[in-house]
């Protein structure tokens, strides 16, 4: 009940009494929501980027299912961390949510706290994977200030050989080396050669 | 026989000949006295009447030899004729006595059927009141012969709620009417049923005389009937639960949806409940949204029950457009999972008919379900299901589900009415078997047609209430 102030709860159901019921209990839990009657609105929907939250989800809508929501989202890189709730959860359709990344799966009818752990762990979730998106988006912005130069000895650097052999791998000397390598710490801002290495893991660079 | 007639012929021949001669020799004897000029010509006189009689004689014998050939040919003609009459006598004989074996055996079947049939006739002398029956009559009413009878006996022993329309018919017959009814009686406190029919001899000036009926023991027709009624309903109450089993998925989820939101209110409202100053009007508002889902859950509940019940077997007045749209509310959920669309096109103030509403009921869920499944297979749009009501010819109402799927095809359009006949996996294939039989028993038709476009169309009709009926 304590999540961030800006994470909305966002429900999705074709049923107006379910959807009316669960804003109202989740509103009263301290959350705040937004309501959508079905997928197709909740696409039409702008949400400012960085927006967190997590998707309240009824399976069984006509139209576009729960599950082919969940497909779009991916498809449209749009981050929010899904629960599902549903009439009759069969288990292949549990198990091909969860594949997909779902973080909860609710049958109806659900008990509250059930709903609010489901809900906090889908905006840890959220908000992990928000971080690590955030994350990756530093790096890359950093990584785009190397010189052609630099990144051939950064990805040299992390695969783990020293100045001398970098230096005699691309036809230069040790000295220069180290000056390029200093660049590389001070542009992507790592502190030691570990962080540049688990760095060059996130970016997926390795050469070797 | 030929022979006979001969032996016959010869002695008569002698005996003439013998007296002739007799007779001609005592004439021409010596002592027989000639007139005197004829005495000396006597040898030459005796020598003619000889010669004469000899050749009679031969003449005689001649004609009757060739008389007898005559007779003989004569006779062989009439023999023939004998034999060929005789072998004609042999095979009207033959006939008759095949007829005759025919009308023993007839009569055998006769008493048999009446035997068993139980059928015995009576009259009624309506001048004299007088009413008389055979031992067959007595027979059926469970009465001694010879219990003294009248029309108001008769009517005593019918069975009471039958009474006032075997009355009402006899009283129609003796203005003209047809009597051809079947009612029932009590036959020494047993209830059975019987078939009557009897005709009115009226006087020239049109009064009637007298009647004169049979009267039939159907009893056991009647049960037979009853009983394959029983199982028909039966039946059909077997494929009205595999239905209801076909829609689970869909009602579970229309009942749950109630459900889960009378719970996340009811949580909602302790929570309410548990701040420092509850908002009266937010729970006020949340216990109204609880009874409003309780009585949709109702509402679903009392649609499975009327799909699951036996139904009376009474038909009633019936709204075909009310049938309808409770069919159309139990489709609802399983059309939105199947993404179907369903439309309907109900005319308005149709008359009211006789029938079952849980039958027709069930023959709409099995035409909307098949049509849905009909477009299981179909991805383009239309993906549609229309159903149309409508009065035709004044006299019927003609109900079509039209759906936009493959349509049923030449060869399948011949079975699918037959029972078992499937092309789903799941279903039992006596849906539409079912259908037909319950659209006939409400004195209706149910067809099906490929429509000129995409799909197919089921129609059946309902005959309307006659305005006096």
């Amino acid at each position: 009940m304590n999540d961030r102030p800006d994470a909305e709860v966002l429900i999705i159901d074709d049923d107006a009494s379910m959807r009316k019921a669960l804003e109202r209990l989740l509103r009263t839990m301290g959350y705040r929501t937004r309501t959508f009657s079905s997928a197709q609105e909740f696409l039409a929907t702008d949400f400012p980027p960085g927006s967190v939250g997590c998707i309240v989800l009824d399976v069984k809508m006509p139209g576009m299912s729960g599950t082919d929501l969940q497909e779009e989202l991916k498809k449209r890189d749009l981050p929010f961390p899904i629960v599902f709730i549903t009439g009759h959860g069969t288990i292949p359709m549990s198990v091909q949510a969860m594949k997909h990344g779902a973080v909860d799966f609710l049958e109806k009818p659900f008990d509250d706290h059930a709903l609010v752990q489901a809900i906090s762990r889908a905006m840890e979730k959220g908000r992990q994977a928000m971080a690590f998106k955030r994350e990756i988006r530093d790096l890359e912005e950093r990584y785009r200030l190397l010189t052609p130069r630099e990144r051939e000895v950064l990805a040299l650097v992390v695969a783990g050989m020293l100045n001398k052999q970098i230096a005699a791998e691309l036809g230069t000397s040790e000295k220069t080396i180290k000056v390029h390598r200093g660049r590389v710490m001070e542009k992507m801002q790592a502190g030691s050669l570990a962080d540049l290495v688990r760095m060059a893991e996130k970016l997926d660079i390795f050469t070797s | 026989m030929t022979a006979k007639r001969e032996h016959t012929a010869t002695p008569a021949l002698i005996t003439a000949c013998t007296v002739f001669l007799l007779v001609a020799a005592s004439a021409f004897s010596p002592a027989y006295a000639l007139p005197p000029a004829w005495e000396e010509y006597r040898g030459c006189i005796v020598g003619i009447v000889l010669g004469v009689f000899v050749l009679g004689l031969l003449v005689v014998v001649f004609f009757q030899r060739k008389n007898e050939q005559g007779i003989e040919i004569q006779h062989e003609d009439l023999e023939r004729l004998v034999r060929e009459r005789t072998a004609g006598l042999e095979a009207e004989i033959e006939k008759g006595r095949i007829a005759q074996e025919a009308l023993a055996r007839s009569e055998a079947d006769l008493k048999m059927v009446q035997e068993v049939a139980v059928v015995g006739g009576w009259n009624l002398d309506l001048r004299t009141s007088e009413l008389t029956w055979t031992d067959g009559v007595y027979e059926v009413f469970g009465l001694p012969r010879g219990v003294p009878l009248d029309y108001e006996k008769f009517l005593s022993l019918v069975h009471p709620d039958d009474a006032e329309y075997v009355n009402r018919s006899w009283n129609d017959a003796l203005e003209g009417a047809q009597y051809d009814i079947e009612h029932r009686i009590l036959a020494d406190g047993a209830v059975k049923w019987v078939r009557e029919k009897a005709r009115v001899e009226f006087s020239d000036s049109g009064v009637p005389l007298r009647g004169s009926g049979i009267v039939q023991d159907i009893t056991r027709r009647k049960q037979a009937e009853q009983e394959r009624q029983m199982l028909r309903r039966q039946l059909a109450h077997v494929s009205r639960v595999t239905t209801a089993g076909e829609l689970t998925a869909a009602l579970a989820h229309e009942i749950n949806q109630p459900l889960a939101a009378i719970l996340a209110n009811a949580q909602a409202a302790r929570h309410i409940l548990d701040d420092e100053k509850p908002d009266m009007d937010e729970l006020h508002a949340i216990l109204d949204d609880i009874v409003n889902d309780d009585s949709r859950a109702r509402e679903v509940i009392k649609r499975i029950r009327s799909l699951l019940r036996k139904e009376s077997g009474k038909f009633d007045r019936m709204d075909v457009n009310r049938v309808i749209e409770d069919a159309l509310k139990l489709v609802e959920r399983e059309s939105r999972f199947r993404g179907v669309m369903v439309r309907a096109d109900l005319a308005e103030g149709l008359p009211p008919v006789m029938g079952d509403p849980v039958q027709v009921g069930q023959v709409m869920i099995n035409l909307l379900l098949n049509a849905m499944e009909a477009l299981g297979e179909v991805s383009e749009p239309p993906r549609d299901v229309t159903v149309e009501s409508r009065m035709s010819g004044g006299t019927e109402i003609v109900v079509s589900v039209r759906d936009t799927g493959e349509g049923i095809g030449e060869k399948a359009m011949r079975s699918v009415f037959e029972p078992f006949y499937t092309t789903r996996e799941s279903g039992l294939g006596l849906g539409l078997s079912i259908s037909r039989s319950i659209i006939e028993a409400h004195g209706g038709r149910l067809s099906a047609a490929d429509n000129p476009g995409r799909g197919a169309t089921f129609s059946f009709s309902l005959p309307v209430m006659q305005r006096n009926a």
